[in-house]
């Protein structure tokens, strides 16, 4: 019986083991096909990567202004149900230079990103999966708040 | 040994079960019919770019990718405050309804132009709205007041005060909710207003669907092509178009004058002077029509015209700046003014770009590098420099040495001043 006990609990270890890979892990340095590689190992999707294209296209004027002197590479890939989902690779100053926008006026809220350590991506439904946090800004401070699991 | 690999698959079964229970459902969504700005804007621009990209050609949602970036339309489904709680009111002030927030703020623009969808006044209809898996909430649709003005930021109150449709947890099936609703009495142009509250979480999702109240039924058949244009009266700068004019069941509202994929002019008559080319170059038009539905035709024949050898764009001037250097790279602003009498048109910026280093990252402009040049090309935004107008734009490069500034620039062939 203790035998069958231990390999019910190691089953149910080796699942949390699977689940944990689930931790926003990419090394920045891989810049963009980093991050790809990465969402491709723990979700088997993230297809069709590009990179090079004009940011300021993708987000617009406004986000590309504040975003863009943070973003040492971008591009993006399709994870369902993200036909284009942006892949960042940042520099460190973006939660100032967001907090400096909303002081000019510039935008409104917080950021549209979900963050982990050196790197962001556009989507928000299903990123909680991926261990990524979303920044909640005021004038004076931004924190990185975990996604909550509802 | 059957027995114990079982339990080993059962342990890892429960596993799973346990941590999916703790996982939050997909909530996505917003209004396909009757459609909303997002919805339908991203349809146009599948159908402009024949797939693979977002190319609109509806007005409205041309100025709302000019704004916003097409990344809104990439996610026309996720126009949402992750923290509203019901707070709509408090939270979304007068003039943000359709676009909460900084990545659809562009949503919010008050024109008349958006898609539009023909409902029946009184007419119980099929509300449908799309949703990527099922989650509890509660969805009210509100209609605007009598009188109301599109043409003017929509504001809480231009909504009558109770929403004509309310519903909870309705039908899903096939990736949408669907329900019936009664469709209130109106008359000519409105906007349904749409929130979905969800239950589980205080996310709140927002969508503002254009309608046109009445009898009549939707039009969806496009105009015409125009015919193919004819150049006239060609300078270094400017050129003529007259083209034979495209027909429409409801009318022709607009033509569209296209350099490549660039919209250069719009007019509502069949004929235009595109201005700010450059001298001793070739340049290729054609013309789309649209109508008030938004419908465009197929594009007229090309038409390819050189300019004359007169004077080009005139004086520009062009300001370089680095904010921002560190060990192996730098940020650079580049501002352009164009200080003569004509617009620049479809922009090309070219400077030198010497070997070690290269251009990482652009924003509002798109930058090439080849035999040591670096060509800038405005975005779809700020592709066009109007007389005495500037354009801005940026990107960041990566060096292995020490590089030095740009001492000339021209502009679509120019020289360029350097302050």
């Amino acid at each position: 019986m203790r035998v069958l006990l231990a390999l019910f609990v190691a089953g149910s270890v080796v699942c949390a083991i699977l689940v944990a890979r689930a931790e926003p892990a990419p090394d920045p340095a891989g810049g963009v096909d980093g991050i790809a590689a990465w969402l491709q190992q723990v979700t088997g999707e993230c297809t069709g990567v590009r990179k090079g294209e004009d940011f300021a296209a993708f987000v617009g004027p406004v986000r590309a202004k504040v975003y863009g002197p943070y973003i040492a590479e971008w591009g993006t890939c399709s994870k369902p149900p993200y036909e284009q989902l942006g892949l960042l690779v940042l520099r460190p100053g973006l939660e100032e230079g967001w907090r400096a926008a909303l002081a000019r006026g510039e935008v409104k809220g917080d950021p549209d990103l979900v963050f982990g350590d050196g790197f962001a991506i556009t989507g928000s439904t299903g990123m909680e999966h991926l261990g990524l946090k979303r920044l909640e800004c005021t004038l004076t401070a931004c924190a990185l708040i975990p996604i909550k699991h509802h | 040994m059957r027995k114990p690999i079982a339990l080993l698959a059962i342990g890892a079964a429960v596993g799973a079960l346990l941590v999916q229970t703790s996982a939050p459902a997909l909530a996505h969504g917003s209004m396909v019919w009757p459609g909303s700005r997002t919805y339908l804007c991203y349809q146009d621009g599948r159908a402009g770019s024949g797939g693979g990209d977002l190319q609109p050609t509806n007005p409205a949602c041309v100025a709302a990718v000019a704004q916003g970036g097409k990344q809104p339309l990439w996610d026309w489904y996720g126009n949402l405050i992750s923290n509203a709680a019901g707070r709509h009111r408090e939270i979304v002030p007068d003039g943000d309804l359709c676009g909460p927030t900084t990545k659809y703020d562009a949503y919010n623009q008050p024109r008349a132009d958006w898609p539009t969808t023909q409902v029946t006044a009184n007419a119980t209809v099929t509300l449908k709205y799309n949703a990527w898996a099922p989650h509890p909430g509660t969805w009210e649709q509100y209609v605007t007041k009598d009188g109301f003005d599109v043409t003017k930021p929509l504001k809480w109150s231009d909504l009558e005060p109770a929403p004509f449709d309310k519903i909870t947890n309705p039908p899903l099936g096939n990736g949408e909710y669907s329900w019936q609703a009664r469709l209130p009495n109106k008359s000519g142009r409105h906007i349904i207003y749409s929130l979905w509250q969800r239950s589980d979480s205080p996310e709140a999702f927002y969508s503002c669907s254009d309608v046109v109240f009445g009898g009549g039924v939707p039009d969806t058949q496009p105009p015409t092509a125009p015919g193919a244009p004819v150049a006239s009266s060609v300078t270094g700068s400017s050129v003529r178009l007259d083209w034979p004019a495209s027909s429409d069941n409801f009318g022709v509202t607009e033509y569209r004058v296209y350099r490549g994929d660039q919209v250069v002019a719009t007019t509502t008559t069949n004929s235009v002077t595109v201005r700010g080319l450059s001298s001793n170059t070739d340049y290729t038009f054609r013309v789309v029509a649209a109508d008030s539905a938004g419908n465009a035709s197929p594009s007229s024949p090309g038409v390819t015209v050189r300019t004359g050898s007169g004077t080009g764009t005139g004086a520009c001037t062009v300001t370089y700046t680095k904010p921002s250097t560190w060990n192996g790279g730098y940020t650079a602003n580049v501002k352009i003014a164009n200080g003569s009498s004509e617009a620049v048109r479809a922009w090309e910026l070219v400077w030198d770009f010497p070997a070690g280093q290269r251009v990482s990252s652009y924003w509002s402009s798109s930058i090439t590098v080849a035999d040591g040049k670096a060509t800038a090309k405005g975005a779809s935004y700020n592709a066009d420099i109007a007389a005495g107008g500037t354009a801005e734009f940026g990107f960041n490069a990566a060096t292995t040495g020490a590089v030095t500034d740009p001492v000339s620039f021209t502009l679509n062939g120019v020289s360029c001043a350097i302050p």
